[in-house]
Order: structure tokens, then sequence, then C-alpha cells
């Protein structure tokens, strides 16, 4: 069932819309001849089936029928249509294109803080640590992240650098948040979630949009994009943008603050009723700055204080090719090069992945929808040696098979059960198989229970097979000579089996709650143990030994008080308990069980004020948290936006973030002792110009 | 017989005719390949939801009234489509026919182009997303809104299309027709399901 919410490459595509049923293909004669031949055959086959009436009727004599007449013949939609989110069996949440509009975000981490299940904290101005039902750090590895289909999560430390993806909030169509193991469809990684970042198709972002901004801690941003339609019937635009933030807050000095610029372009065509293509691309360019501690002695302490900015630079080609075959099935092909490199001062990269996929959707019986698949993907890096980090190959190529079926069963009109299975073959941990059960009952048109079983695994990224990384141990732990993370070359997957199970209702008008819970048992998990002691280097390998359990309740409710007033409310609930194995003794990744909060809170008004205002409020609650021993206090932040619309296209907003302090922590680092800094009070003020 | 009625409609000489052989020819492959004859081709019927649609819009067309101010300037009816068009053709049958004594021409917008001129307007379900920004710009014009998106009239839509046991029901949003200037017949009101809006107690 997930295919039909993908931003993958699917059936519905990254940009989310249906394959059409083929239309109008014109046959050559002797087709035709055969056509009617085996129309005969058929006739006489299938003379028991019963034909609905209206089935065939013309459009002439439909339009000539009275209202009562109409409502009484039989809709026969054999048509699959993207399937309704109260529908789905999984834990979705979707950011529509108004959401982002009227939260007054700027940034894909703030958008994504009013998710439920999700875990989002800021490390410091560019650096944050997002993760879905826990396990949540700077290189958080068990949630993927695709934009238009595209993996933007890295091979090499595992998890998202976020502070690279400035993609324009505008031309976001929506963004799908689903919590659970994605395992059959995406593939590895896709363990506790799954984000999908679906840019608007490019026929809908004809004409020229300006947007500006300015404030106190969103010191500068801007974008302009344009788009058109080409001769051919190709709808096109490009874009460019700029953003730049000021540095958070510590008292010692942060020189955290960030600059991003980057262009791109998208096209859409439409060949016939048939074939559609995209062809899409951006390139950034940036610099991020940071202090970070490194031991570069003989001894850990005392550490040295480096002053640098991390050059981010990348870019990106994608093209697919959908073809629609009759009633609703299709295939799709969806290749892509990235480029990514990042030359910050603990590490440097260069990377590049090539990426091929194939998709097909079919329908051998009616109560069957099948989807399978095929993808390859190469990627090959070039890494910098230096002592405080190294990698053993400095370069490698890496090459990653996978396959999937599913079959969505429809066993009554109102109950679905989804059974599928991923494959996938990688160089470092062989073979993986993550097989999945879901089921969806829809009870009535306003109530829909489902649950699932499924199993996941995330794969060990480049770094926890060939890494040598110089840590940097706390003062009490500091063991008084050299302490490094090495890679271990028979580091496994770890692995999750996940029970879910979810209710969503709604009153068809005022009101609905979706709710979520959900059990999951690790095993596998990372552990980082000694391999040598002093008088030696002290050398910590990479291992699988610790295994936990996970449970949590996930809460989205929405109630509209009358039309133009709406209150969303957002609750999550997690616990997480780590259990080492083996003999080993890493209290720290067994203490990470309390990275993430156990309450989250949000309540959030959004009201119409009449004369083109509107007021957003949203206030934020976040329980207290501990990272590597060190605690971080809970906070409770509110947010306002303002905007205006004085005349149809054109919008001003006026926008508060963290307003109830003037500064406050949300994360530390790990793994590359980079200074934190507290996030400060930020007022901005932006326009939107559409012409 | 019902094979019969198959037939016929696949021997009109329209590009929806191969289509038809096509769907049925692979309806017969799969068939044979997987000795699923009766289920497979149950799938291979075509779509007719929004055919049927089609044919409501034009009844809410003939069932609603527009002040004459919003009819006057025009030589025609338009019927918009906003979004993603899902009719597939079913609507260009209904251009030509005559709307309170005007021809009705169907009009394709693109998402944010004004529908100030249009007297009906479909919102296809790609605006799921922006309804509210859709319908911004209506407030107070005459234009009766149609949609088959699940919120649509608590957004201040007018009609919401909806299937109710695989058959068309409609749901008529009364204080926002009012609101456009629009008078909507009894028999169409008889018909929907009535949404009204929780009126603000504003003193």
């Amino acid at each position: 069932m997930l295919i039909k919410l993908t931003g993958g490459v699917g059936t519905h595509g990254a940009n989310g819309t249906a394959i059409h049923a083929a239309r109008g293909i014109r046959l050559t004669r002797p087709f035709r001849h055969a056509g009617r031949a085996f129309l005969g055959l058929l006739a006489l086959l299938v003379a028991s089936q019963p034909v609905r009436a209206g089935t065939d009727t013309p459009p002439d004599d439909l339009i000539a029928m009275s209202l009562e007449a109409l409502m009484d013949i039989e809709v026969t939609s054999v048509s699959k249509k993207p399937q309704k989110h109260s529908e789905a069996a999984a834990a979705i949440f979707v950011i529509s294109n108004e959401d982002l509009r009227r939260w007054g975000v700027t940034s894909l981490p703030d958008a994504l803080r009013r998710v439920p299940g999700l875990q989002v904290a800021r490390i410091d101005a560019n650096k944050w640590a997002i993760t879905a039902r826990g396990f949540n750090s700077r290189f958080a590895n068990k949630l993927l992240v695709l934009i238009d289909g595209r993996s933007v999560y890295t091979p090499l430390f595992a998890g998202v650098y976020w502070e690279s993806h400035d993609v324009p909030l505008e031309d976001i169509e929506r963004i799908e948040v689903i919590r659970g193991p994605g395992g059959t469809l995406w593939g590895a990684n896709a363990v506790n979630g799954v984000i999908n970042i679906i840019t608007r198709q490019a026929g809908d972002t004809r004409g020229t949009l300006v947007t500006a901004g300015a404030g106190n801690e969103e010191r500068g941003f801007g974008s302009v994009r344009h788009g058109g339609r080409l001769d051919n019937g190709a709808d096109y635009r490009v874009y460019a943008k700029y953003s730049s933030r000021d540095e958070g807050s510590n008292p010692l000095g942060a020189h955290d603050d960030w600059e991003l610029g980057q262009i791109g372009f998208r096209s859409d065509w439409d060949r016939g009723t048939r074939d559609s293509f995209t062809l899409q691309g951006d390139y950034y360019q940036g610099k991020a700055g940071e202090l970070v501690n490194i031991a570069t002695g003989p001894m850990n302490y005392p550490p040295g204080t480096f002053i640098g900015d991390t050059e981010l630079s990348g870019g990106n080609l994608l093209f697919r090719w959908q073809r629609a075959l009759q009633d609703d099935t299709g295939f799709a092909m969806q290749a892509y090069i990235d480029h990514v490199k990042r030359d910050e001062i603990v590490l440097y990269e260069d990377r590049d992945i090539l990426d091929i996929d194939f998709q097909h959707n079919l329908r051998p019986a009616r109560a069957h929808d099948i989807v399978w698949g095929i993808g390859y993907r190469h990627i090959r890096d070039t890494t910098r040696n230096n002592p405080g980090f190294s990698l053993d190959p400095s370069g490698r190529n890496v090459d990653l098979f996978s396959a999937f079926i599913q079959d969505e069963i429809s066993l009554t009109s109102d109950l679905r059960l989804t059974v599928g299975s991923k494959f996938e073959h990688n160089d470092f941990s062989g073979t993986e198989v993550q097989p999945n059960l879901r089921f969806s009952w829809l009870v009535d048109e306003r109530r829909t229970v489902w649950g699932a079983v499924s199993r996941a695994v995330r794969t060990p990224s480049r770094g926890e097979h060939d890494v040598s990384l110089r840590l940097l141990p706390p003062p009490a732990e500091d063991p008084g000579v050299p302490l490094y993370a090495t890679g271990n070359t028979q580091f496994d997957s770890e692995n999750l089996t996940a029970y879910e199970l979810g209710y969503r209702v709604n009153d068809g008008n005022r009101w609905s709650i979706d709710v979520a819970a959900f059990y999951n048992e690790y095993d596998e998990l990372r552990t980082l143990d000694p391999i040598s002691m002093p008088p030696a280097d002290s050398l910590l390998a990479f291992d699988n030994h610790m295994e936990g359990e996970t449970h949590g309740i996930e809460l989205a409710a929405r109630f509209r008080v009358r039309r133009g007033w709406d209150l969303h409310a957002v609750y999550s609930y997690l616990n997480t308990s780590l259990h080492l194995t083996g003999d080993s003794r890493d209290s720290a990744a067994e203490r990470s069980e309390d990275s993430c909060p156990q309450h989250q809170a949000m309540v959030r008004s959004s009201f119409d004020l009449g004369r083109g205002l509107a007021l957003d409020a949203t206030l934020r609650h976040v329980d207290d948290i501990s990272v590597n021993g060190v605690d971080v206090d809970g906070y409770t932040e509110l947010d306002l936006n303002l905007g205006w619309r004085p005349r149809s296209g054109l919008e001003i907003s006026l926008t508060g973030q963290n307003l109830l302090d003037s500064e406050h922590p949300e994360f530390l680092p790990d793994f590359i002792a980079t200074r934190p800094t507290g996030v400060e009070r930020s007022i901005y003020i932006k326009s939107i110009w559409e012409f | 017989m019902p094979g019969l009625q198959t037939q016929t409609a696949c021997t009109r000489d329209d590009p929806g005719m191969t289509g038809c052989i096509r769907r049925v020819t692979h309806g017969l492959l799969l068939s044979l390949l997987l000795l699923h004859g009766s289920a497979s081709l149950g799938d291979e019927r075509a779509d007719n939801e929004y055919r049927i649609k089609a044919a409501f819009l034009y009844n809410f067309s003939s069932f609603t009234s527009w002040p004459e101010m919003a009819l006057q300037d025009n030589a025609q009816f338009r019927l918009c489509v906003v979004g993603h068009d899902p009719f597939d053709g079913a609507l260009d049958s209904l251009s030509g026919k005559k709307v309170n004594g005007v021809p009705l021409k169907v009009t394709r917008l693109a998402a944010g182009e004004s529908m100030q001129s249009c007297q009906l307007a479909f919102i296809s379900e790609s605006e799921t997303g922006r309804i509210e920004e859709t319908l911004g710009g209506l407030t107070g014009k005459p234009v009766l809104t149609v949609s088959d998106i699940d919120d649509f009239t608590l957004h201040g839509g007018i009609i919401r299309l909806k299937l109710v046991d695989n058959k068309v029901r409609f749901d008529i949003n009364v204080d926002a027709a009012e609101q456009a200037g629009l008078k909507i017949s009894s028999k169409l009101l008889s018909l929907a399901t009535i949404i009204r809006e929780e009126k603000v107690t504003a003193r």
C-alpha cells in the first residue's frame, strides 16, 4: 500500500501524480480485426459476467439522465487513486504547501518539528539531530530522507547533513513523513521512518515568483523562480535561492553561521497520454562555520580548538520516465546522479552516486495490486586522511543491488492486506531480507484501523567499516593515551522487528484524530568496545553488542472551531530501553536511550482574521534529554506567524520563533566535538510576490 | 446479454474503441495465463466515475441561479477546471450546451489562475493541499465551486462530490452558497446532504 504515497520512483512518481490509464491508443488495422476476434471469444468466455449499468453509456446519455437516475448508477472506478492518507496502513503525517506557508518556517528541520513521532533538535546554527522514534544524534542513522525520489542519506557516516538541503519551500508540493519501517519499498535504512520531500510539478509553477526576507537570526533569504511552457508542450521552471543564518549562542563564542546558495530546474513533459518525463537538477554551494575541539598531541587534554568554515557543494541530475499501461498499471524508470563535496576541519569527502531504479505495477486479478522493482546504486568516494581522521581505503567503490515485490490484496472492499519484501545486497553486510505484513480495515467512512509487523535493517556505513577517528573522551573517562574509534570489517547490520497499530477517526466535519502505537525490538545495535588498552593507543572498534526495545504512542488531532479557525494538537510519547550484550561495556551507547524526549507536545491555532490576515500560533514543549551523559533541559517555546495578503499574488508575513526565551540549548554533538550553541529568539519578515 | 453490451461499446470507431480492444486483449491474455478469467474482466471495464461526475456538474449548473450581474457580461457560461483535469475529455462533451440560455464553455486553469470569471469551478483533487489559497480570492463572488476533495465544504467550498457505496452523492454548504449570492434550487437541495457553517457569535 505504501506505493501510493511514495515520493520515490513509482507508479505515482515523485510528483505524486497517478499514472493515468492508457486511453486512445491507435492500433493498426490488423490488430483491430484481431481485437474483434478476441472480443467475440471474450463475449463467449465471459457471458456470465454482470456488467453494471452506466459503464459504457456515452456521455450524452448520462447528461440526459435525471439527477435521481444519476445517483443510482454504480461507479465502476477501477482506476487506483493515490491512496487517501486516512486509509493508509502506516503512521503517516503530511505537511502541505499551505502548511509550510502558514507556519512561516524557513528550513526543513523547522517544518519537521511539527510532526508527531519525530525528534528534531538543533545542535548549532547549521547542524541538526533529527530522527523518528528514537536514537537521535547528529548522525542519526535510522531515518531515510528522499527528495523527489533521490536519497540524501549519506553513506559515509549514515544520517543526513541537513545543512546541505535547502529545498525552496515554495516549490514543495508536500512532505510525507512515514514513521515506522518503510523497508519494503524503500530498502535499507528506512528503519524508523521515511521522509519524502516532493516538489511541485513544473506545470504548477508557471509565472514568476520572488521571495525576500530578513531577520535577526535568519539574516537574509530570498529566491527567484520562473516557470513556463515550451513550444513542445514541456513545462519548466528554473530557480535560484540564497539563505544566510546568524550564529547561535555560546558564551565562549559560536562561529556557526551558515550560508547557502542554490540553483536548479525541473521540467515535466507529457508525451501523448501514456508517457511522462521529468528532468530535474540542482546545484548548491555554501559555507557552514564550526568550532571543533580536537586532541592533537600524545595526550587527549588539553585539546586544540579549531575554527573553520565547512565548504559544502554538490549537484544532482534526475531523469524519470513513467509509462501508463491499461487500468492504471504502469511502469517507471528513474535514474539520477548525485555529487557531494564536503570539506571540513575533521573530514573531507568527495562522492558520486549513480542510482537506477525500475518499478512495475500490475494487477493480475481484481483483488491483487502488485508492485515490484529492481534497483542498482553505485557509490564512489574519495576522502583525505589526516591524523585525526582516516578511512582505509581512502577511496572506495560500493555497489548496492536491490529488488522488491509487494502485493496489496483486497480481501473485501473494507479489508486490505499487504505482503511484501525487499531484498538487498550490499558490499558490507551481504544480502538483507526485509519482509512486512500490513492490514488496513476501513470500519466505515470515518474510521480506519491498521496494523503492521515488519522487519527492517540499518546497513553498515562506510565509516563503521573503514574509519579511524580520533575521539575526545569526556575528561572523567580519559584513558591518558590517544583514543580512536576504528572500523570493523565484521560490523553487521542493525536489525529491527516492529509491531504497529493505528486508529484514525473523524466526524466527517469538524474533528479528526490519528493515533499510532508501536513496539520495536532491536538487536545487533552498534557499540564501541576497546580492542587495545594503554600503554598503547586506546582503540575502540565498532561492534554489534546491544539490543533494546522502544515503545511509544503518537497522536495528531485537528479540531475546527469554525471556518477560518482550526486547532491542531500533536503529542508523542517515547520510551527507549537499551541493554548491552556479550562482554560489551559501552555504557555511552547504553546511555543513548536518554537522547530523546519522553514527552513532546504541541498545540497550534490557525486563525483567519479577515481582510487577508492570518495568524498562526504554535506552542511547543519538549521534555528533558541527556546526550552522552550531559543533561539538556526541556523547553517550551512559542512561534507566531502573521501573514497578510493585501491582494492576490502578494503576501507579507512577520514571524517570531522561540519567543519565550532569549536562547535555549537543544542537543549536543556526537563523535566530532563541535561546539554546541543555543537556539536564539528569532524574528523575521518575509514577502512573496507572484506574477 | 451482458457480453453484448461490452461489444457494442467497443465497435464504435473512436479512439476509445482501440483502447478498449487493447484492454480486452490484455484481459483475455491475462485470463488465459492466470486462469482468472472472471476476476480480471471485472478490472478491464471502463472507468465511468468522471463521466458520471461530468453529468452531475451539468445538472448543478441547471439547478442553480446566478445573480444577473454574473451572467450578463458573458455571452457564455464558463465551466472551469482548476488543477489536473480528471475528466479525460468527458467535460468537453458538455461544450456548447445551453446553461441559463448561454452556451457552456470549458476552460482549464493552472493552479493560481483567477477563477473570478468562471460561473462554475471544479477544483481537482490535485489542489488538496491548497484549498484555502485557491478559494481565498472568491469570497462573495458568484462562482459555484465543486470538488471531490474531502474537506471541501469545510474550507468554504459549496458542493462536495463523494462516493457512498460506489454511488455519487453530494454535500452542499448552503451558507457558502448564500455568501456567493447563488440560489440553489430546492430540488438539488433535497438530494444533497446539507452542511451549515457554525455561525460566529459576534456581538
